[in-house]
């Protein structure tokens, strides 16, 4: 199967679990459609090596899926489903946009032309966008579909100027570089324009936010650090300059309002953080901070299904798990990202490294204080109406795979994304 | 053509798509900036390239009516009308388009320098077509980062799809027709998106004039909606209705 094949059986599953899942009275099940459409990826033909968005320089570029691309498909398939399952309300609307979420990722992720690149990502924000201000309509949805819509059209823009960017710092160049980072940070709701992604966490329910934070989210963070390596020295370093500053910055603000935030709002925070310290590990260009990135973005599909919702009666202890393993505490995977992205950070600068140390404390606060509000909500409502035994099996199995990656991080983000841990990539 | 009508027509367009507001933004934005931008890619790629933009912005406009006629006729659906503000308009000092004219305005400047001092593809002397290029492509934006409905979010992609497209064209010449086409599919994408949901709500408005009283449902409204889903302040709920 080809990449846009793949793409189109993520539109094809969307549209058919959007259209005959209501009427059939299943919007519970709606959750098989990402997750059918994430398993056909299995089937996808794929390369070892994704050449990356900007490898077509003679342009008239093909889709060619990687083997990173194509793990970030099934995991974040999976891993939406799960979130589609343990979402206490559905109202059947959140499939679509989803899987056109997920359509869009999968030509991102094989685009080899930057205009196709960031044009999946402007379909990607556009369908979140309608979605987002069609269930929750407010300042927080707008800006999304502002300020995200904005960051996907500079990123557009930048394809323009990438293709003959010189090694030179010329105005070409730097336009492109300037473009470039704008919409990766934009995109990822770094600081100082990612306000929308933080109004976002507060507003829109985790159903919908899914498709944001385990999708979309890493399809920018992945194929950002496979484009960035190949940009041309006048784009590249401002590039990564920048993605380093406003990742630290933002990795730094984001935990200190994780640990402070309403524990509604907590998980979302602490994405964000942690989204912001995984840019920073690629601003940083070394191998260990992509890898760190690739850990980061693993710890979260497995933690996120469950904790992008409300606590629910019933699943408290899986929830506090789920937080136990983002407390950054070895052997958690978290940990380990964060290690990898400091270890970077330290090869970079002592002031980077002081940064990244401070929001990795921050980022252990905020787990520390949603794991001790979990155990209080644990002794409030865990007696009363208890969910299906599947709900619970399902919530159990969450915080058992995030525990589960950190006894054996490399090995199995290795197995997912493809890539040797002992050689980088 | 000459570069200087080029660069002229690309501002008309731009102004047109900067300032154009009401049901028919999307088609009236995208056939505009369609038209200005024909000739800008004309001038590397010959009438194959003209093509793009320019069918591109006229099958927004025919599937933006069609999916809102599709959508007339449809059983009603409750969901969002994207004409009706997200939230509730602030009185511009000298009116609601002021900002809108303002960057226009500085929007000119900002593709004057684009044009002077980018070269973009290896035609150096088509600086005209960069400037309505770029000029449509800050227009773009500017709908996208000034939206308050979804009518203006809409208007804004498909700018910013046609002048990207116009602009890899530039960029690349007439051999990278695909993916110029592929770019500008997303101005028909984002058209139909918006004349189906004027369609839909309209539809719910002439059936079902009691349930179009009240507002689409929000997180908050919903029974077993999470506390941290309610809308803040200032929400879809105190916006305006349409007439």
């Amino acid at each position: 199967m080809s990449a846009l094949a793949l793409a189109l059986v993520w539109i094809g599953a969307g549209v058919l679990a959007a259209a005959l899942l209501p009427r059939l009275r299943l919007r519970r099940a709606a959750g098989l459609a990402p997750l059918a459409a994430g398993l056909s990826a299995l089937a996808a033909t794929r390369s070892e090596a994704w050449p990356g968005p900007l490898a077509s320089v003679g342009y008239g570029g093909h889709l060619e899926l990687g083997r990173i691309g194509l793990g970030l498909i099934v995991a974040g398939g999976v891993a939406l489903s799960v979130s589609l399952s343990l979402a206490p309300y559905l109202d059947g609307g959140e499939v679509l946009p989803a899987c056109l979420v997920g359509a869009a990722v999968v030509v991102a992720l094989s685009a080899t032309v930057p205009l196709i690149w960031g044009l999946a990502f402007a379909v990607a924000v556009g369908a979140l966008a309608v979605r987002w201000i069609g269930a929750a309509p407010g300042r927080g949805s707008l800006a999304a579909g502002r300020v995200a819509g904005l960051g996907a059209a500079a990123l557009i823009g930048a394809a323009t100027f990438l293709p003959s960017a010189g090694p030179g710092v010329a105005t070409r160049t730097a336009l492109a570089g300037g473009l470039l980072a704008g919409g990766i940070s934009t995109l990822l709701g770094l600081l100082p324009v990612g306000g929308w992604a933080a109004g976002a966490v507060a507003s829109i329910r985790g159903g919908d936010l899914a498709a944001w934070g385990l999708l979309l989210a890493p399809a920018v963070l992945l194929s950002a650090g496979t484009a960035i390596p190949d940009l041309p020295a006048g784009a590249h370093t401002p590039t990564a300059n920048v993605l380093l500053c406003l990742g630290l910055a933002s990795a730094l603000f984001g935990s200190a309002m994780a640990a402070v935030a309403p524990p509604q709002e907590r998980y979302g925070r602490v994405l964000l953080a942690d989204l912001a310290l995984a840019a920073a590990g690629l601003g940083s260009t070394h191998s260990a901070g992509r890898l760190g990135g690739l850990l980061i973005v693993l710890t979260h599909l497995a933690a996120a299904p469950l904790l992008l919702h409300p606590p629910r009666p019933g699943l408290a202890r899986p929830r506090q798990l789920s937080w136990l393993a983002l407390t950054g505490v070895p052997p958690t995977p978290s940990f380990w990202g964060r290690l990898l992205i400091l270890e970077a950070l330290a090869a970079t600068s002592g002031s980077a490294l002081a940064a990244g140390i401070c929001a990795a404390g921050g980022l252990l606060a905020g787990a520390l204080a949603g794991l001790t509000s979990a155990a209080s909500a644990a002794s409030a409502v865990d007696d009363a109406g208890q969910p299906a035994v599947a709900t619970r099996l399902l919530a159990w199995l969450v915080p058992l795979c995030a525990l589960g990656i950190g006894l054996a991080p490399a090995g199995i983000a290795g197995r997912i994304f493809g890539v040797d841990f002992a050689a980088g990539f | 053509m000459n570069q200087t009508l080029i660069a002229l027509l690309g501002t008309l367009g731009g102004v047109v798509v900067a300032l154009v507001d009401g049901p028919r933004a999307v088609r009236v934005g995208a056939v505009a900036a369609g038209l200005v931008l024909a000739p800008a890619a004309a001038s590397v790629g010959g009438y194959p390239a003209a093509l793009v933009p320019l069918l591109a912005g006229i099958i927004a406009a025919v599937l933006a009516t069609a999916a809102e006629r599709l959508a007339l006729r449809l059983r009603a659906v409750p969901g969002l009308d994207p004409l009706v503000p997200v939230v509730a308009p602030r009185h511009g000092l000298f009116g609601p388009r002021s900002i809108r004219t303002l960057g226009a305005a500085l929007g000119v400047v900002g593709a004057s320098w684009v044009s002077l001092n980018v070269e973009v593809g290896g035609v150096a002397t088509a600086r005209g077509a960069v400037f309505a290029t770029g000029y449509l492509w800050l227009m773009g934006s500017l709908r996208l980062l000034r939206g308050r409905a979804l009518e203006d979010l809409a208007t804004g992609a498909a700018a910013v799809a046609l002048a990207a497209a116009t602009g890899w064209l530039l960029e690349a010449g007439p051999g990278a027709l695909p993916e110029a086409a592929a770019a500008a599919g997303l101005a028909p994408a984002a058209a139909v998106t918006a004349g189906w949901l004027v369609g839909r709500h309209h539809r719910r408005a002439t059936t079902a004039p009691a349930e179009d009283s009240t507002p689409p449902p929000t997180a908050a409204a919903l029974p077993d909606a999470p506390a941290e889903a309610a809308p803040p302040p200032g929400a879809a709920a105190t916006a305006p209705r349409p007439p």
